[in-house]
């Protein structure tokens, strides 16, 4: 049985567990075989390649300016020209939808890319060097840890202020630990390997042994946790949104269309519920997207699938 | 297969029901036709007023607040004080002020002294008097503490006889007996008896309520207080404020009976209750939004007048209270809202004009437009978006920056301590709420207290010598003429782009009465309000 | 074991050093001046402070120490057990967490033990019918309960259950002991928003691991010897399925925490979520570092009661 080195909860709500080998990239055909066999991830997976298009597309997609009060129009309901009704300013809620998932995307996609590259290199210098490295940057993540997400995101932002790319910065150092640990654990357990020793014997540099041996290897769980983190970066940005600190206006995003729409539950009820749909429908896609690779990069359900 | 079936399934379910909730609220005529039983059409209207009845416990909403309850040297009494004891003076509903606990006092400006006139028989709720020396001692515990304005003119207080306190001042202005006459008065016995921790929770005033519990950002218990000094008063047996800073639950509550009156209710939330029957006090005060500039920094392009002229005529005022005011919005004209004691009748120096205003750009060299930021809070989010829009209109790109209120509130009331300002535009509410000189000077004088400095450079020798002589105009219809000078003058000046007056409005749920803010946002007096007997 | 435990507890003790410095220093790096944000409040209400006030404020509040100081006083008070006073609420932040913590900790452990029963229920049932109607209804209502916004879920369930049906009162909290049937009305909302993402994700995970524990030879085994599905379930299934579990459980306390600060805020309860939140925003520095002290004592905890619970329910694990 493979011995496991670490166990993190996914803030999707599922428990990853990490093994000492991981599987490689080159059980390609298994990998395929196990991703494409469960429809809801095919699902997911439809779900995220529209929501891209729609964010690649959105000024072509939006019939409406969506930045551009039109008072006269001011909180239609929802009719054939427009679909999703309007809000207070008279902007088309179908179009500013559309245009939030730009902001969406941007805050997922720019967090984890920021918070991934920080994490993983703190982990595996930590876990590969070990000594004072790792003792100082495994209890700076220890201090983190006790922290929910939205805390420490709320924290940061208030720290530099509103706006998106705060919110970015936020997001992208409150989820820095995750990574940080799975990568220390991988890092500790296969330096320890006869290769790795012997390469550093024929005078390999460390820096070429983390990215060509270690690096690889972690590869397979942190795209798992990747996709799970997404989807929670996009409720987190909307809860922060619901709180107040988020994208500045007229920027559509939207959690704070939840949050504008809220006060006028009782006039037009779909302006906070159809962007809450969207959160939901989005979280849903990149939650089983990461649950579809992780069965299929998961050793332990190797063979049972 | 099955899982995303059931999925679709869901939301296929939740959308029809929101579809099928929606659709029952976008037909207004509908809902107003028959209201929910719980919030029944008022039966005020048909029953004969028959006068105050006694007794009934007020269930109060408030959106805020209640952070700190107490006596002033320890800045507690912030709103609860209102109830729970008085001050000398007072304001009617026209903005006059009037007598409370003083029951008149005498201005010198010859030898510069105030001398108040006590009320007598009045009794603090522990039991002892409200005389001189009580009031004596807690202006001197706001001057020790510093927490009386203008505490440096105040040469000393002496005690006439029981019910006579005078002021020597080093110099009598015309504020003076508001600024001192603002001073809540809580039993010197108490505080001395139970000392200064004790008295930070434990506000001991003259009535007419006193505090039973209360609990920070929830709720405040008040009772009556039997001896109360304006005999059969008042009415209710207690108060019970509720904090709930979220209108649309608010809003329910109301509607579901779970609450008798709603203090400042946003303008929104107060109309469309209105329309569903319940009775609403629109009161003459509100607060002043403004758009400014910051003219403090020399470097600011905004120094040039022509420019913020240009602001004031691109922005379509009437448009805005239309868009966002359900009716309740004035759309300003100048710095002082209709009836108040400053409005000058007919006097609209800029009416929105997008034409005008590109032109005053080209004349200032900005005939290619400009880029600017608009600072603004969670609070004026709204008005920024609409002025965002409109001065787009004209060139003028401003990009909104959305502080936080403790970012907001260090530039915003920037210059103050230090603070580093605002750079170049921000929309903000003033306190003018005040229809009479204090609000002008204190909001916009050569030293504004409320610390929006960073307006200062754009004020002319003009408007600081007629700040000036407010100070020393004693005449009251003499006063009236200056205040109304000084808010044209404000507008001369261009100092600030008036822009909306929003209303403080109280909802009321059938039978009770109540027009406690009336008279003035910052004095509401529960004491004559009651509930009718179901 | 209490080798361990000592072991685990110094370790969560130097956490907690580092997490007072983080949270210390982070706050005083917001911008602007607490004490500028509390004047900023109190000048509607037409009262004035000079300058000089505010600097005395500041030294009272001791504020114009440099920074290092400033933390060594805050850490010394805490050992003396005072978090000292707020600025905004001018009281104690002792008194003002006294009356704020129960609050929050009785719906987070009511919705705590919801998430348990019915996730762990729920999963279980879906697990052993597997492929039948139970496990379609309930599999997909987990995939919904861990992607909802909650405070979405909150504002859907005050239009449905508060304005529309009139069922439920929308919002507040009344303490159980005023008075109970209306506290408990109060309630159900927002303890089924802060516990559906941990009954959604407890659920999930119930049902994967117990479909994993049920593919076990010793499991196969207790059904061959002809052993009734209760027994083999309750008596071998269940212990088995439960570590992974078990490790959620301890994240949903750090997870129901973050919870409540939206939940609060969505139904106006006055506990420390909110507490937290207008902290936040008023720049009340000791507040937020009280409140953070309090719940990473409360995260650590949690955090070594469920690694003792792992020897408990799987005797193999042992403490190294």
């Amino acid at each position: 049985m493979v011995k496991k080195i670490e166990t993190s909860v996914g803030y999707n709500g599922s428990v990853i567990d990490f093994y000492k080998v991981p599987p490689r990239f080159t059980e390609w055909h298994r990998f395929r075989r196990v991703f494409l066999s469960r429809k809801i991830v095919l699902f997911g997976m439809v779900i995220l390649v529209l929501l891209i298009f729609t964010a690649a597309f959105a000024n072509f997609l939006a019939p409406y300016d969506p930045y551009i009060p039109d008072m006269s129009n001011s909180l239609l309901p929802p009719t054939a020209k427009h679909l999703l009704g309007t809000d207070i300013f008279g902007r088309d809620t179908l179009s500013r939808l559309i245009y939030g998932s730009r902001t969406a995307l941007a805050v997922g996609f720019i967090s984890v890319a920021i918070a991934s590259v920080i994490g993983i290199s703190l982990g595996i210098v930590a876990g590969y060097y070990g000594g004072i490295a790792d003792i100082l940057i495994m209890r700076a993540i220890d201090t983190l840890m006790p922290f929910p997400m939205i805390v420490l995101a709320l924290l940061v932002a208030g720290l530099l202020g509103g706006g998106i790319h705060n919110v970015i910065v936020a997001l992208s150092i409150a989820t820095i630990p995750p990574y940080t640990r799975v990568t220390h654990g991988l890092a500790l357990s296969i330096k320890e390997n006869d290769y790795i020793l012997a390469q550093r014997s024929m005078g390999s540099g460390h820096l070429r042994i983390m990215l060509r041996h270690i690096l690889p290897n972690a590869f397979p769980p942190i795209i798992v946790l990747i996709t799970m983190m997404l989807g929670s970066l996009i409720l987190a940005e909307a809860g922060l949104s619901f709180l107040g600190i988020g994208i500045e206006p007229p920027g559509a995003a939207w959690g704070a269309m939840v949050n504008d729409g809220y006060k006028y539950l009782q006039d037009s009820p779909v302006l906070s519920f159809a962007p809450g749909l969207a959160i939901m429908l989005v979280v849903f896609a990149f939650n089983m997207v990461g649950d579809g690779l992780r069965d299929a990069l998961d050793p332990r359900l190797r063979g049972l699938l | 297969m099955k899982i995303i079936y059931s999925i679709l399934v869901i939301t296929l379910l939740l959308t029809i029901a929101m579809a099928g909730c929606a659709e029952k609220t976008t037909t207004p005529a509908a809902t107003s036709a028959s209201p929910p039983a719980s919030s029944a059409a008022p039966s005020v209207t048909s029953t004969a007023p028959t006068g105050p009845q006694s007794g009934g416990t007020l269930r109060i909403i408030r959106n805020y607040g209640v952070t700190n309850v107490g006596y002033p040297p320890n800045d507690g009494g912030m709103e609860q004080g209102q109830d729970v004891t008085r001050r000398l003076i007072n304001w009617d509903e026209k903005g006059n002020v009037v007598p409370d606990l003083a029951e008149s006092w005498k201005e010198d400006p010859v030898n510069n002294t105030l001398t108040w006139n006590l009320r007598k028989g009045v009794k603090f709720v522990d039991g002892t008097d409200f005389n001189a020396e009580a009031a004596k001692w807690n202006m001197e515990r706001l001057i020790d503490t510093k927490r009386l304005t203008e505490a440096d003119k105040v040469k000393s207080l002496d005690i006439i006889d029981t019910y006579t306190l005078k002021m020597s001042l080093t110099d009598l202005n015309s504020q003076a007996a508001i600024n001192y006459g603002w001073v809540a008065m809580y039993s010197p016995a108490a505080v001395k008896a139970n000392g200064e921790e004790w008295a930070k929770t434990h506000p001991v005033g003259v009535g007419p309520f006193t505090l039973v519990d209360w609990s920070p950002d929830n709720f405040v218990n008040l009772k009556k207080f039997d001896n109360y000094f304006v005999k059969g008063t008042p009415y209710l047996d207690g108060i019970n404020f509720r904090v709930i800073p979220d209108p649309v639950s608010a809003s329910a509550m109301m509607e579901a009976g779970q609450a008798d009156l709603w203090f400042d209710a946003p303008t929104k939330f107060a109309a469309d209750l209105e329309k569903k029957g319940f009775k609403v006090n629109w009161a003459v005060t509100g607060f002043f939004w403004g758009l400014f500039a910051n003219t403090a920094n020399p470097d600011s392009k905004w120094n040039n007048k022509k420019l913020r002229e240009a602001l004031e005529y691109a922005i379509d005022r009437p448009g805005m209270a239309r868009a966002l005011g359900y009716g309740k919005f004035e759309a300003l004209t100048q710095v002082a809202p209709k009836g108040s004691t400053g409005y000058n009748d007919g006097y609209d120096p800029r009416p929105y004009n997008p034409e005008k205003a590109r032109q005053l750009l080209a004349e200032a060299g900005y005939s290619k437009g400009l880029q600017t930021t608009l600072l603004c809070s969670a609070m004026s989010q709204d008005y920024a978006t609409a002025i965002q829009a409109n001065l787009l209109a004209v060139g003028i790109d401003a990009k909104i920056d959305l502080a936080d209120f403790a970012r907001f509130n260090s530039m915003y009331m920037s210059g103050f301590f230090g603070g580093e300002g605002f750079p170049e535009l921000a929309v903000g509410m003033v306190g003018i709420d005040l229809p009479f000189a204090t609000g002008l000077i204190r909001h916009f004088g050569p030293t504004p207290m409320t610390g929006i400095l960073s307006i200062n450079g754009a004020k002319s020798p003009e408007f600081l010598a007629l700040c000036d002589k407010l100070y020393n105009t004693f005449d009251s219809a003499e006063l009236t003429k200056v205040t109304k000078q000084s808010v044209k003058q404000v507008s001369e000046d261009a100092l600030v782009v008036p822009l909306l007056k929003t209303p403080w409005a109280s909802v009321m749920a059938p039978g009770v009465h109540d027009d406690s803010s009336t008279a003035h946002n910052v004095v509401w007096n529960l004491n004559n309000s009651w509930i009718e007997k179901k | 074991m209490t080798a361990f435990i000592i072991r685990r507890l110094l370790h969560g003790l130097v956490v907690l050093i580092l997490v007072t410095i983080l949270i210390f220093f982070a706050m005083r790096l917001l911008p602007g001046d607490p004490l500028l944000i509390y004047l900023a409040q109190r000048s509607q209400a037409l009262q004035d402070l000079p300058p000089e006030v505010i600097e005395q404020l500041r030294h009272e509040y001791g504020l114009d120490k440099p920074l290092p100081v400033q933390y060594i006083n805050w850490l010394s008070g805490i050992f003396r057990g005072d978090l000292g006073d707020s600025y905004f609420y001018r009281q104690s932040v002792g008194n003002l967490l006294r009356e704020r913590f129960p609050i929050t900790v009785y719906l987070g452990i009511l919705a705590l033990i919801i998430s348990i029963i019915v996730g762990i229920s729920a999963g279980m049932l879906a697990a052993i019918r597997r492929g039948k109607w139970l496990d379609n209804v309930v599999t997909p209502l987990t995939y919904l309960g861990v992607t909802i916004p909650i405070f979405w879920l909150g504002i859907l369930m005050i239009y449905i259950f508060g304005l529309k049906l009139q069922i439920l009162p929308i919002a507040g909290f009344t303490s159980p002991f005023v008075d109970f049937s209306l506290s408990t009305r109060q309630l159900i909302m927002p303890v089924i928003c802060e516990s559906i993402f941990g009954i959604a994700s407890n659920a999930r995970q119930m049902r994967s691991s117990m479909l994993e524990v049920i593919r076990q030879d010793y499991i196969r085994t207790a059904w061959s010897k002809g052993l009734g599905e209760r027994v083999v379930i309750f008596k071998h299934a269940i212990k088995n399925s439960l570590i992974p579990v078990i490790t959620l459980i301890g994240m949903g306390v750090s997870f129901i925490f973050g919870g409540s600060v939206l939940v609060e805020t969505v139904f106006a309860i006055p506990g420390v979520g909110r507490l937290f939140v207008s902290g936040i925003f008023n720049h009340d520095y000791l507040v937020v570092q009280g409140i953070t002290m309090v719940m990473a004592v409360v995260v650590l905890l949690v955090n070594l009661i469920v690694d003792i619970s792992y020897g408990w329910l799987d005797p193999r694990i042992r403490y190294g």
